[in-house]
Parts: C-alpha cells; sequence; structure tokens
C-alpha cells in the first residue's frame, strides 16, 4: 500500500512538468505583448520609453527559456513566484481564496451527493417507472441549464422577490446557500446518471436475488447490497467533480460574487500574469491528481478484493 | 477538512463587518474587480482609483466646474517660468497620525518619481525635475521646462499624496489623509473604510464605505434593486431605464472625460488624400452611434468637459453619403477596400460595424479586424495599419494630455500618435500649450489646433459617451466628479 502510494506520488512529477511546460508556452503563444495585456487600456498613455522601463521592471526583457527555469527553481523550492500585477507570493494569492474555495466546493458537493444519489436510486429502483423518466428529466436539466441562468433565477427568486437570502457575496451561511444550491445541482446531474446505470447493473446479480430470495427486506437489497456495490463507478465521477469544484467554479463563483479559485485563474489569464497563471494551474493540477488518488485508495475500502500492492 | 478555527474566525470577522456600526450609515459601492494596489503612486488604473481617492488626498483638485481648487495645497504660485511654489496646510495629519508638512508632501513626491518603483502613472508627474521644502509648509517644484499643465497633472489621482515612510506596505495598508482611513481588503471580496474622525475637513457623515468585488454586472443590478449594493459606476445602457425606474433607486448620466474616435494611417497610401478621410468623416452618424452607444456627438477631439476644449465648432462633415461620394469621385478613388483595427470593447465594436454598413453604402468595402487590447496596441503601430477606433480619456482634464499625445510628432510609434499626424504649425502651438502659463495664450494655441484638424482630419471624434451613476435614493450629496475616480464623498448623507 505504501509502496504503492509513494509510487503514485512520484508519478506525478513528470505530469506537472508537463503541466507547467505547456502553461508557460500557452502564454507565449498569446497574441500581442503581455507587457500591454498586463497594463490594460491605461497603457495608451504610456510613451515608448516609459514602457521600455516598465518592460525590464516587470522581467519581461529576459528570454523565456531564462525565465522558464527560473520558475521551475521556485517551484522545486516550494515558491511560487509573484504576481506580476499585484506583487504579492502566489501562494499568499492561493490561500487568500482557498477557505472560499473549499466552502463552495464542500456544501456544492454535499447537495450534489443528496440530490444526485437519491435520484439515481430512485431511478434505478423504479425503473421504467414515470418516477425513473422525472429523475431523467431533472438530471437532464442539471446538466443542460448553465449556471449564470440558473443563478440569476434564484437570486432573482429567493433575495429580490422573498428576501430571504443576499443575492451575492461572502461571509455568511447565508450567503452560501444560493451558490451552493447552483452548483449542487448542476453537478448533482452526472452523479444521478451513473448512479443510476451502476445501480441497474448491480440490481441484477446473482446475489441481489439470492439477497431476495434470503428474505431480505427491500430497502436493505436496494441500499446495502446494491447501492454499496454500485458507488465504485460513483466514486470515480464524485471524485472528478470534487476536483473540479476545488479547482474553482468560475462561472459560479463569478455570478454570486464568490471569492474563489476560479475567479483568480480567469482574472490571471485575462491579465496574462505569467507567474500566477503559472502557479494556480500548476496547483489545480496537483489537487486534481491527489483527488484522484484518493478514489483510487477508496476501492479498496469500498471492495475489499480490491489491493494495492 | 476545513480548519473550525478558520471557519470560526471568519464567520466573526463577517459578522464583525455587518453587524455593529449602525448600518443606516453604511455606503455599499460596487466594482468588477479588485483593485491592483492601494498605493495610487503605483497604478493608472480606476479600479484602484476609486479606493485611494477617499482615502489619499491630492495637492490640489478639480471642482466639478472644471477649475482647480485647493486641497492639501491652500495657495500656489509659478515664482519662475518652471517653478511652482505651493503653500501646505497646516494641522493635517496622515491617518497613522503622522504630520502633513513640506518635507512629508517632498518625501511622497520622491515616492512618485522614485526610478527603482513600478509606476504605470509616471509620465503625469515625469518632467518634475526637483522637489524641494522652502519652508515648513512650503514645497516648490520645478520642471525642466516650463510646464503650464503642471497643476492639473498634480490633480490627477495617481498624483495623490501618501504617507511616504511607509514604503511598499502602502500597496496594502493604505495611509493618507483623506476623509476615509482603510480597514481591511478580502481578496475578490470587499474592501471596507471607516470615516475618519480627525479629517481636516471635518469628519464625514458616512461612517462605513464597504466597496464589494462584484465580476458579473447582472448580478450588480439585482444587487442594487436589493439593497445588498447602494451606489455604482458605470451600469450597461440598456438597464439605465430599468434601474431609473426602479423604487428607491435613481440613475444619472452625465459627460465624463472620454472620446471615441475613428483615426487613419495618414502614411497609408489609400488614406494619404484629405478628400478621402472627409468622403468617410461624411458616413459617420454620430446621431445614430450616439443614440446606440450613449453618447453625446462629438466635433472638437476633447469633450467640454476637459480644459481649452473647443465648445462652439461648427459640424464641417455633416452625415451625407451623397457628398462623400461625390468627393470619393473628386479623389478618383473606387472599389476601395481598408480594414479597421479595434479592441474588445462592446461600444468600439458597435462603432466599427456602423461604420462598416455605411461605408458599403459608398462603395468603400471595411474589413473588421478585433483583438484583444494587447494584440491591438501592437497592430495600430505597424506600417500596414489602416483605419482604427479607440477610446481615450483626458484624464487630467487638460487639453496637453489628449492633444500633445494625440498630433505632436514625438508621439508617433508607440506613443499616442497613432495617425502619424505631422504639421510643424500645429507642432509649435502644441508646445506653445504645454509651455506658456499664460491662460490665453493656451486657449488660443488649442484652438487653433482643434480647428486646423477639422481640416486635415486625421481622426474623427465620433461622440463622447455618457458616464452613468445608479445609487440609492438615500444617498445625498455626494459628488460624482467626471467619473467614478473622482467621487467625493465628504458632504455625503444616508437618510435612512
Amino acid at each position: 500500500m505504501l509502496r504503492y502510494v509513494s509510487g503514485r506520488l512520484l508519478g506525478l512529477l513528470p505530469v506537472l512538468l508537463g503541466v507547467t511546460i505547456l502553461v508557460f508556452l500557452m502564454l507565449r503563444i498569446a497574441p500581442g505583448d503581455p507587457l500591454i495585456a498586463l497594463l490594460g487600456e491605461e497603457a495608451q498613455g504610456l510613451s515608448r520609453a516609459a514602457l521600455e522601463a516598465l518592460r525590464v521592471q516587470y522581467g519581461f526583457d529576459r528570454d523565456p527559456v531564462t525565465q522558464y527555469l527560473s520558475f521551475l527553481g521556485g517551484v522545486v523550492r516550494l515558491d511560487l513566484g509573484e504576481s506580476v500585477r499585484t506583487g504579492q507570493p502566489v501562494l499568499r494569492e492561493i490561500a487568500v481564496r482557498l477557505p472560499a474555495t473549499l466552502q463552495l466546493a464542500g456544501a456544492g458537493l454535499g447537495i450534489a451527493l443528496v440530490i444526485g444519489l437519491s435520484l439515481g436510486v430512485l431511478a434505478a429502483v423504479y425503473r421504467r417507472t414515470l418516477i425513473d423518466y422525472i429523475a431523467v428529466v431533472v438530471a437532464l436539466a442539471g446538466v443542460s441549464i448553465p449556471v449564470f441562468w440558473s443563478g440569476l433565477i434564484l437570486m432573482l427568486y429567493f433575495s429580490l422577490e422573498l428576501g430571504w437570502l443576499p443575492a451575492s457575496g461572502y461571509g455568511t451561511w447565508r450567503h452560501l446557500v444560493l451558490p451552493a444550491a447552483a452548483i449542487g445541482f448542476s453537478s448533482s446531474a452526472i452523479i444521478a446518471r451513473v448512479t443510476r446505470s451502476s445501480m441497474i447493473e448491480v440490481l441484477r446479480s446473482d446475489y441481489i436475488r439470492t439477497a431476495r430470495a434470503k428474505g431480505v427486506g427491500e430497502r436493505r437489497v436496494n441500499l446495502r447490497h446494491g447501492l454499496r456495490n454500485a458507488m465504485l463507478p460513483v466514486i470515480t465521477v464524485i471524485g472528478l467533480q470534487f476536483g473540479g469544484l476545488l479547482g474553482g467554479a468560475v462561472l459560479t463563483e463569478t455570478v454570486f460574487a464568490w471569492p474563489g479559485l476560479g475567479r483568480l485563474v480567469v482574472d490571471s489569464i485575462r491579465a496574462q500574469d505569467g507567474p500566477l497563471v503559472q502557479g494556480t494551474v500548476l496547483f489545480i493540477a496537483v489537487v486534481f491528481i491527489l483527488i484522484n488518488l484518493l478514489v483510487d485508495l477508496s476501492y479498496a475500502l469500498l471492495n475489499p478484493r480490491i489491493r494495492y500492492g | 477538512m476545513l480548519n473550525p478555527k478558520l471557519v470560526r474566525n471568519l464567520a466573526a470577522a463577517a459578522a464583525l463587518l455587518v453587524a455593529p456600526v449602525g448600518l443606516a450609515q453604511t455606503l455599499t459601492m460596487a466594482q468588477n474587480s479588485n483593485p491592483l494596489t492601494l498605493d495610487p503612486n503605483r497604478t493608472f488604473n480606476g479600479l484602484s482609483f476609486s479606493i485611494t481617492n477617499q482615502v489619499y488626498e491630492n495637492l490640489v483638485y478639480f471642482g466639478s466646474d472644471g477649475v482647480i481648487q485647493p486641497r492639501l495645497a491652500e495657495s500656489w504660485e509659478f515664482v519662475e517660468d518652471n517653478v511652482l511654489e505651493l503653500q501646505i496646510r497646516e494641522g493635517v495629519t496622515f491617518h497613522d497620525g503622522t504630520a502633513l508638512d513640506a518635507d512629508a508632501v517632498v518625501a511622497s513626491l520622491e515616492h512618485f518619481l522614485d526610478p527603482e518603483a513600478t509606476n504605470p502613472g509616471l509620465f503625469v508627474l515625469s518632467r518634475i525635475d526637483d522637489v524641494r521644502a522652502t519652508g515648513e509648509y512650503t514645497v516648490q517644484i520645478e520642471t525642466e521646462t516650463p510646464f503650464a499643465p503642471l497643476l492639473a497633472h498634480l490633480a490627477h489621482p495617481v498624483a495623490a499624496i501618501v504617507q511616504a515612510g511607509l514604503g511598499e506596505s502602502l500597496e496594502r495598508n493604505p495611509v493618507g489623509t483623506g476623509p476615509f482611513r482603510f480597514v481591511s481588503w478580502e481578496q475578490d471580496a470587499q474592501i471596507v473604510l471607516e470615516a475618519n474622525p480627525d479629517y481636516w475637513g471635518g469628519e464625514p457623515a458616512i461612517q462605513r464605505v464597504v466597496t464589494r468585488i462584484i465580476p458579473d454586472v447582472a448580478t450588480i443590478l439585482v444587487e442594487l434593486r436589493s439593497g445588498g449594493v447602494d451606489a455604482y459606476y458605470g451600469i450597461p445602457a440598456d438597464s439605465f431605464d430599468s434601474i431609473a425606474n426602479a423604487p428607491g433607486l435613481s440613475a444619472v448620466s452625465f459627460l465624463g472625460w472620454g472620446s471615441n474616435y475613428v483615426g487613419f494611417n495618414l502614411e497609408s497610401e489609400k488614406l494619404q488624400d484629405v478628400r478621402v478621410r472627409q468622403a468617410i468623416a461624411h458616413v459617420i452618424d454620430k446621431e445614430l452611434i450616439g443614440d446606440i452607444v450613449n453618447g453625446l456627438p462629438a466635433v472638437a477631439a476633447i469633450p467640454p468637459t476637459v480644459a481649452y476644449a473647443a465648445e462652439d465648432l461648427d459640424e464641417p462633415y455633416p452625415y451625407d453619403p451623397e457628398r462623400a461620394t461625390e468627393l470619393l469621385a473628386e479623389a478618383g478613388v473606387s472599389g476601395l477596400s481598408l480594414r479597421i483595427d479595434v479592441y474588445t470593447d462592446p461600444t468600439l465594436e458597435t462603432i466599427a460595424q456602423i461604420l462598416q454598413a455605411e461605408l458599403a453604402g459608398i462603395g468603400i468595402d471595411l474589413e473588421i479586424r478585433t483583438q484583444p487590447y494587447a494584440a491591438y496596441a501592437e497592430a495600430v503601430l505597424e506600417d500596414d495599419l489602416e483605419l482604427y477606433v479607440s477610446g481615450w480619456g483626458t484624464v487630467t482634464l487638460d487639453a496637453d494630455y489628449a492633444l500633445y499625445g494625440f498630433l505632436h510628432p514625438s508621439e508617433i510609434g508607440g506613443g499616442s500618435n497613432n495617425s502619424r499626424y505631422v504639421d510643424d504649425s500645429v507642432t509649435e502651438l502644441l508646445e506653445t500649450g504645454r509651455n506658456n502659463p499664460d491662460p490665453e495664450a493656451r486657449a488660443d494655441a488649442y484652438l487653433a489646433v482643434q480647428e486646423q484638424i477639422l481640416l486635415d482630419v486625421p481622426f474623427v471624434t465620433v461622440n463622447f459617451p455618457l458616464s452613468t451613476f445608479a445609487k440609492t435614493e438615500a444617498l445625498q450629496g455626494e459628488n460624482v466628479n467626471f467619473s467614478v475616480i473622482g467621487f467625493d464623498l465628504r458632504d455625503a448623507t444616508l437618510n435612512r
């Protein structure tokens, strides 16, 4: 087990190296002078001499390979450098947004699990009945409706119409409800679909028939014998969803003015803030890979036949 | 996974922010993005100035009538053509308790001019040669050559006086002399300021100013109506009426310092004949465009809010496709195809599209190339540039900033003279305007420049965009001075 985990962790290194190279290249390929991108329209009042002075100050005059190597050297020392725009350490920029991201991802996933698993189980147990069809339609709506629409509808109804919850912002649990609901609903869809198909498959198995033949109650058959064994693919999907949420739910964060990682990534890309883009993408890649590792390890807990030697 | 202590602290902090000081006297503003820094001497961005203008003050500022008014400087005079002497207000302290005197002002200006620092707004004061204290409350500013717009430049938000002794920490913990002092800044969430009880001009009535960072305008509009945001600068044109009609809200639009213009590369062979440029000017329907993008039709290069703008010029190129066709025939031009460069901006893209349709009507094929700003900024420097459309803000509110930039030969190739305009008499007039401290001489020079370029057509000023401001009706007495970066809350009250 320990050997397996350390092997997987070592396997991270080439992946991360690849990620840094890709991100670095993409920043170079983007059209336009990165200095102008950074300064924005305000740059139009600057003289050429002023621009050249700024270029040196921001370090854009160094050649790309040197810039990349110094970035990589920093990563090894757990130093992701400083944002060009704000001058703040990249790790700090990430850290101040982490609590908000964790809250939204946690609450969103909670809601997604409740909705997704219930819909999935119901649809599988009552396969080809009205309940199944309704569950499938709800799940489809969840995938299809974009958050910038559903979020606005939630806001208009619960904040403007009823006045129950603040429309946007961050701070109290009341601020968390609407964005978590919006993101939970859209993430629940895929969980519901995978749960349904996995459950249908399991419910057909011989041991389910055996359990029923033994006289085990229907609820126990479905949940204990059925759902538990159907969970393997579902866990994979949940892991992917959670990884995605931790990487920042850009649209939800934007609509609800939630100060999470997603907005940081998008803002830094827009401004072509090299160190910040590299640092945040690298961070998200690490989180994503670690969550997948946890998912793989959880298989062994759910299914004792799986062993990592 | 969640650190419970952290969660508790965050909850406590949030409760503190929302609860104690009379909610009634908390003004909540919104803006779309974080400031990059809260040191006004290290940025050239309205997202910073909207905050720093409450915390810091300038030596002088523009009153709403466009006249320079005393602020931290009580009086001033040019003791020599290139030396400005200012008397600093006595009895003013920074938020950290240190006193403002001549030495502090000198230190602040030196902090601004620090050659080691990254200062995108450096050009605003880069003509300053020397700053010195000549008395406890007397400061002299010397420029290399006489620089008439100096006071206007000192009024720009970038030139605010900071507690320079604090150095780089000002970027996160701003310390100035202004009516509000800094409390906290949560990235992407909010910035909190509180009334400065020791403000030399008297403690403001509004006790707290919270600026929330809300990226999506649709969300801001909901928040304005739900009461989560009290005031917002820059409502989109298509939402103006619905906000103005919403109960408890009011919306105003006013002339700012901006202009939108279509420029010509005078070195492009296709555009060298002035009749071709005049023909294009004749099909720019300024009334129509103004209606669509919410702007006033323009004739002069700069809006009347800017000092020395020519206000009574007749439009030499009224909308007249027939006249345009005649001019093209006179020039012997037919089957012309042109390209216009524009950066991603709804207003500017709309102007380009309308121009494209109108030019098709007189037989000119116009290709629109839309790019992000950084790529656009490079494209306008290329030799193959033909037409371009751009926005401009005469942020110093002095004609020099716009006209010198647009028209002086030294601004070609990386400056602002993207039309490559060169005219010796205009160059001379621009230098008179810059160097001659006599307001009448400046007015004459700038009027002559504005008249001349209407004949030469290096660009066509299409309109002066209207700025918009929405607020709760409870907010009274605020002064939106040309733009949110001149927003003055010193005499404002919240009656709720």
